[in-house]
């Protein structure tokens, strides 16, 4: 397993574009995260800092970490596409990689992605959580969950992308294929919500886009009655609950890593 | 002692038959061509045996392994163009290799390699900046890491320049000498006479010649023959049964021998039937002609 990281961390770590892409969505989230915490909006009833305090705090970070970090799909789709584009997959199988160690080699860096931009979120959340809750409270670890779910939402997306940049080799028609999909998705959903019917909540990015969800409003409504009256009316019940919705990722997941280690395993190279 | 079993090979790609039923068996120490024409399933027959092309049927075994398994470390192998990381460095490039092929020095091995092919002063250059003839070197390199037994290599010349091709023949022949068995797929009929010690010589994915290329170069005699009378001469030669084929050039004849008759019988049968030859030459069959002649 360390051959294989060292494999892929050779390869990647003297990409430029690889570099600039993964260094800008860092920055860029940073400095984002940083100006939402500038926000100082006093408005009566509202309590907007109440977004950035314990326990929701890592609900809400994960929320906006999810639309940023599924860019590095892209980072994936290069990666993969400069291996097929510079014929560099072929070469390493003829050096005497095998298919499936060229498999594990992407894998272990779509998870060591994961697993770092998790770290730079679980960071931002306890400085964020700390700094607008205070030193003194014990913080609460009841919405680590989101975190986790972040880490699978990550892994999905980038094995999403791993999967379609396999079947389309092309970089550029793969980031439109990419794209291509979430856009479908949506028009089939709306399409699929005319008639009320469930399924949509099991497509695929329905399902990873609920990992994260979204913070109540009613987080920030300082008058209890109102909020409880805001989150009585908001519950649908037609989505799917936290737990069924992880579980469902993780087979779609699975779906992924299957097929890609299927279609490397046997297309020409 | 066999290195290479292909038995039975196919390979098609949709309604092209790239490779027919190919076997052919590879010996330990060879220098062995595949030659054929564009098309002919050359680099297909090299992609199936380094595991990056799939046989529709038939098999292949490297030394008796049943599983083709741990061959790492005994195959150096180039398929077609060079294919390098761009923006990386000769040196990284090189490492990734060596990793790959789990060299256990590898900074010692690429600096030897480098040197053996020319390179070592360009070592920290970027991919892109090189020449072709520059690119072919390092594939070469790439191939020579790691002292494999045995090298493949698919038009290893391409692109470079006159001193260029003497360079990687020398560097081939040397290779040889030290034991390693060589299997090139080249266009370069002449660079192949040169280097190789066996051919298979492949048209439409079929196997047409296989043996020692000096065997295959003797195989037929040719006689080049001018006399007075060059038209009797040349009725009576075809009537004769002498020859497999007689071609008629301005004054001369060309005479392909059938196999059992010498250069000497078709002197005696001019004599005999009153010609006297003022030319008579035999023929010195080059790898061109020979494999012209096999794939018309």
């Amino acid at each position: 397993m360390e051959r294989l990281l060292k494999i892929e961390l050779l390869k990647i770590l003297s990409y430029n574009t690889f570099i600039i892409l993964f260094g800008l969505t860092i920055g860029f989230y940073i400095l984002f995260l940083l100006a939402g915490t500038q926000i100082n909006l006093n408005i009566d009833q509202f309590d907007l800092k109440a977004f950035l305090r314990f326990p929701t705090v890592w609900q809400s970070v994960s929320y906006y970490s999810s639309w940023f970090f599924p860019l590095l799909s892209l980072v994936v789709i290069l990666i993969l596409g400069n291996e097929f584009n510079f014929r560099t997959l072929r070469q390493n199988i003829i050096d005497g990689l095998t298919r499936t160690e060229f498999f594990y080699g992407k894998l272990l860096i779509i998870v060591l992605i994961s697993l770092l931009v998790t770290i730079l979120l679980f960071v931002s959340a306890i400085i964020i959580g700390i700094s607008f809750t205070g030193l003194s409270i014990n913080f609460n670890v009841a919405g680590l969950k989101y975190i986790f779910s972040f880490f699978i939402q990550t892994i999905a997306y980038l094995t999403f992308a791993l999967l379609i940049s396999l079947l389309v080799k092309s970089v550029g028609a793969s980031i439109v294929v990419f794209i291509g999909y979430f856009i479908f998705e949506l028009i089939i959903r709306a399409y699929l919500s005319i008639f009320s019917l469930n399924f949509a909540n099991y497509l695929p990015a329905k399902v990873f886009a609920n990992l994260t969800p979204a913070t109540s409003l009613s987080t920030i409504i300082a008058d209890e009655n109102i909020k409880l009256m805001i989150e009585k009316n908001t519950q649908l019940n037609t989505e799917l609950s936290f737990n069924a919705n992880l579980i469902v990722a993780f087979i779609y997941l699975i779906i992924f890593v299957l097929l890609s280690y299927q279609i490397i395993k046997n297309k020409d190279l | 002692m066999r290195v290479l079993k292909i038995d039975n090979i196919s390979k098609s790609y949709g309604k092209n038959q790239a490779l027919d039923r190919l076997s052919l068996n590879i010996e330990k120490t060879n220098i062995f061509g595949i030659l054929g024409p564009n098309g002919s399933g050359k680099t297909t027959i090299l992609a199936i045996i380094l595991g990056v092309v799939k046989q529709n049927s038939g098999n292949f075994q490297w030394f008796d392994n049943q599983e083709n398994t741990q061959l790492t470390e005994r195959i150096g192998a180039l398929l077609e163009m060079p294919n390098f990381y761009p923006y990386l460095s000769l040196y990284k490039n090189l490492r990734i290799s060596a990793e790959i092929k789990k060299i256990e020095n590898p900074d010692e091995e690429i600096e030897k390699v480098l040197n053996e092919v020319g390179l070592i002063e360009r070592q920290y250059s970027k991919y892109n900046t090189l020449s072709l003839g520059m690119k072919q070197r390092l594939a070469l390199a790439s191939v020579l890491l790691g002292n494999p037994e045995i090298l493949i290599l698919d038009e290893p010349t391409n692109g470079l320049d006159p001193k260029g091709i003497a360079d990687v023949r020398e560097i081939l022949i040397d290779q040889a000498k030290k034991g390693k068995t060589i299997i090139i797929a080249s266009h370069i009929l002449d660079e192949v006479q040169k280097t190789c010690s066996h051919i298979a010589i492949l048209k439409k994915g079929k196997l047409l010649k296989l043996g020692r290329i000096d065997e295959i170069l003797k195989s037929e005699k040719t006689i080049t023959i001018s006399s007075d009378n060059i038209d009797e001469l040349y009725e009576l030669i075809v009537r004769s049964g002498l020859s497999k084929k007689t071609i008629k050039i301005n004054n001369e004849l060309i005479i392909t021998l059938e196999d059992k008759i010498q250069a000497k019988d078709i002197n005696e049968f001019a004599f005999k039937n009153n010609f006297i030859l003022n030319k008579f030459e035999e023929r010195k069959i080059s790898l061109e002609s020979e494999f012209l002649k096999i794939v018309d």
